[in-house]
């Protein structure tokens, strides 16, 4: 506090100083125009040498005082506080008033009265104005009033006459007048500086803080423009007070001040807030669109309003609409074209080995060595048509078993011990990561085997077909089972390091007949039958490729999770 | 030049076997490949007399190797085989080249007889 104050006085100093420096022209000038009548009214009783020193010391002092102003003289209508030299105007004045003082004490002519009380006149119009002008920096008023006047004053005391020590009196007396009148000149004038410091103080905090407002506004305003969200503050009658770009640009128009129901219908339902991130319809810029809506209750300064977030979704739905298109099962006639491609494989076989042996068996050309081997060749193509027709009819067929609850783990457990061993001998390592907590799901658990087997011989072909790795191990296959509780699913996941898939083939891998496999090695069925069971049991089969190779993953509906079941 | 040499081209193995088989006992010294490089790999290296070949195939389908084949060996004869059955996949082999499309499956003896007849047909 008396830190703060002094601060405060120091400053109240430094405008004094200024305000007694901005008076400086009209002292020096005053004094430049009164010292040469002065001189002439002395010159009869004074020797001419003593008075030219004195008046020459006179101006050269005023001088010295315009020197003084014009150096610090203000710029641009303020004077700096710093650059107002405190001691300046003291030491000035303080010289001025020894001149003046001491100089008339010296230069005292006892015969001449008149020229003495003219002299007293002349010391105390100087104090008077020193009083008048200097009262707003007293040491620049005391510094000449105090060497001015008592100089003078002992003079005439040592003069001794009545009336001498009567004028003498007087001047005391306009002394101590002047003195008092100047301190309360000064009183004021720090006051008012004061006032205006603390003004000044105000209007810089009131200035800054403003600044700070609009700095936070722009980054909060800032940060909302950048979100692709849609974010909009209601107040209480639904109207739009706040908007962000991503807003704007979705409904095309500035919203401020429409109700937002106009738009948004859902908006006028009663249960419209708080409610978690839905599906509606809002009027944009292209006709009616889906959003997501999330709609949180907020309070602007202590009134009620809401906080509506909608994010568009038709780039979603576009993006959605395409996957499905591109990863859906084939058309009923694009299985029976890939069928009748598939069975006439075998067929074409059958018939030129039979064909081949009737023509040969005419010629006389074939040997029972031939036949024998044509035949077997036959019976092998139908077996495999017969796998193939086998293949086809599970899309077909509804599982006749009723669906059961299990444990998709048995499964995960059941498809690895049939592999395990074959995986070990072809050095094809397998990481399998379990949840414990995993919950239950309903199907039918020999199915989701084969499909698990049937995912597992894809990884395990995919990491054959790899050239070798420099490490020297095949592979990998991972199996992952895990519980995604934000889904409520069960996630099988099968993945290898085989590489990958094709990305421009990935969307057709549930396609019946598509294989991408050597020839010969796969029907391309095993997929879209997996996908087909799975999408019976009411989940999802999907691929992706990760860093190393493609992973597959079966999305089950989980049932309650396995820990709460439990009593 | 008394065996006429011939290029079967399919991605069935057994298939291709069994044509062979038939096709080297009725006169024909047989060339085999399974895709559509390896098929233009024996052409430039034996220059067969003829080309017998499936239409989907790995490495290349039927339909470029028919192309490419008639650009480099335009008097060669192109006998494609169709699994599809269909006049789309006739077609398409007709233009991309092909003298004959037989519908699979094929009749051997047919085939044998359209290959004597293009081997047998004078250069011109």
């Amino acid at each position: 506090m008396t830190a703060l104050l002094s601060l405060a006085d120091a400053e109240v100093e430094r405008r004094q100083v200024a305000a007694a420096l901005d008076h400086v022209p009209l002292v020096a000038g005053g004094l430049l125009l009164s010292t040469p009548p002065v001189v002439l009214l002395l010159r009869d009783a004074i020797p001419a040498g003593i008075l030219h020193v004195w008046g020459g010391l006179q101006v050269a002092i005023a001088l010295a005082m315009l020197g003084a102003y014009l150096a610090t003289r203000p710029r641009e209508g303020t004077r700096r506080p710093s650059d107002s030299p405190v001691l300046m105007l003291p030491l000035l004045n303080g010289l001025l008033g020894l001149n003046s003082g001491v100089g008339f004490a010296v230069m005292y002519t006892a015969h001449r009265p008149d020229l003495i009380v003219f002299m007293a006149a002349v010391l105390m119009v100087m104090a008077a104005v020193s009083a008048g002008i200097h009262a707003v920096h007293r040491p620049a008023n005391l510094a000449f009033t105090l060497t001015a006047l008592p100089p003078f004053i002992l003079r005439l005391l040592l003069d001794g006459g009545t009336y001498q020590v009567l004028l003498a009196v007087s001047v005391v007396v306009a002394l101590g007048f002047f003195l008092l009148t100047a301190r309360l000149v000064e009183r004021r004038t720090a006051g008012a500086f004061r006032l205006q410091i603390e003004h000044e103080r105000l209007l810089a905090d009131q200035n800054r803080r403003a600044d700070a407002l609009a700095a936070g506004e722009q980054r909060m305003r800032a940060v909302m423009n950048a979100v692709d969200d849609a974010i909009l503050a209601l107040d209480a009658q639904g109207r739009v007070v706040e908007q962000n770009e991503a807003a704007r640009r979705l409904a095309g128009e500035n919203l401020i001040g429409q109700p937002l129901a106009l738009r948004l219908p859902a908006a006028a339902q009663p249960d419209f807030a708080p409610s978690p991130a839905t599906e509606r319809s809002f009027m944009g810029a292209a006709g009616m669109q889906p959003v997501e809506v999330a709609a949180t209750p907020i309070q602007f300064a202590g009134e009620p309003g809401l906080m509506v977030v909608m994010r568009d979704l038709r780039e979603r739905k576009a993006q959605q609409a395409a996957l499905i298109q591109s990863s859906k099962l084939a058309s009923l006639g694009e299985i029976a074209t890939g069928l009748a491609h598939e069975i006439n494989q075998p067929l074409n076989i059958i018939r030129m080995a039979a064909d081949s042996t009737l023509l040969l068996l005419a010629d006389g050309n074939a040997d029972n060595e031939f036949i024998r081997s044509q035949l077997g060749l036959i019976s092998g193509q139908t077996v495999r048509t017969a796998k193939i027709i086998e293949h086809m009819r599970v899309f077909g067929r509804k599982d006749d078993a009723d669906a059961v609850t299990f444990a998709p783990m048995d499964c995960v457990q059941g498809a690895l011990s049939l592999v395990a061993q074959q995986l070990r001998v072809s050095d094809i390592e397998v990481e399998l990561e379990a949840a414990l907590d995993c919950p239950q799901v309903r199907g039918w658990p020999v199915r989701l085997e084969q499909v698990l087997l049937n995912l597992l011989n894809n990884a395990r072909d995919a990491v054959l077909a790899r050239p070798l790795a420099p490490s020297g191990r095949l592979g990998t296959i991972r199996l992952a089972i895990r519980h995604d509780a934000a889904r409520n699913e069960v996630l099988l996941e099968v993945g290898d390091t085989g590489g990958g898939i094709d990305p421009d083939r990935i969307g057709r891998v549930f396609d019946p007949f598509f294989t991408t496999k050597d020839a010969g090695k796969g029907t391309g069925l095993g997929l879209s039958i997996s996908y087909a069971i799975i999408a019976d049991m009411g989940g999802r089969l999907s691929v992706a490729n990760g860093p190393d190779g493609a992973i597959f993953t079966i999305a089950l509906p989980a049932l309650a999770p396995a820990r709460k079941t439990e009593p | 030049m008394s065996a006429p040499c011939v290029l079967l081209v399919d991605d069935e193995p057994l298939a291709v076997h069994t044509m062979a088989r038939f096709l080297e006992r009725t006169g024909f010294r047989i060339l085999t490949a399974g895709d559509g490089v390896e098929a233009l790999e024996q052409c430039r290296r034996e220059s067969p007399a003829a080309l017998v070949t499936d239409l989907r195939m790995p490495r290349g389908g039927g339909l470029e190797l028919i192309a490419t084949v008639r650009r480099d060996w335009p008097d060669m004869p192109v006998v494609a085989m169709t699994g599809f059955g269909t006049d789309e996949a006739e077609r398409a082999a007709r233009q991309a080249g092909a003298d004959a499309v037989l519908r699979k499956p094929v009749a051997i003896g047919e085939l044998a007889l359209l290959l004597k007849n293009l081997t047998a047909r004078p250069a011109p």
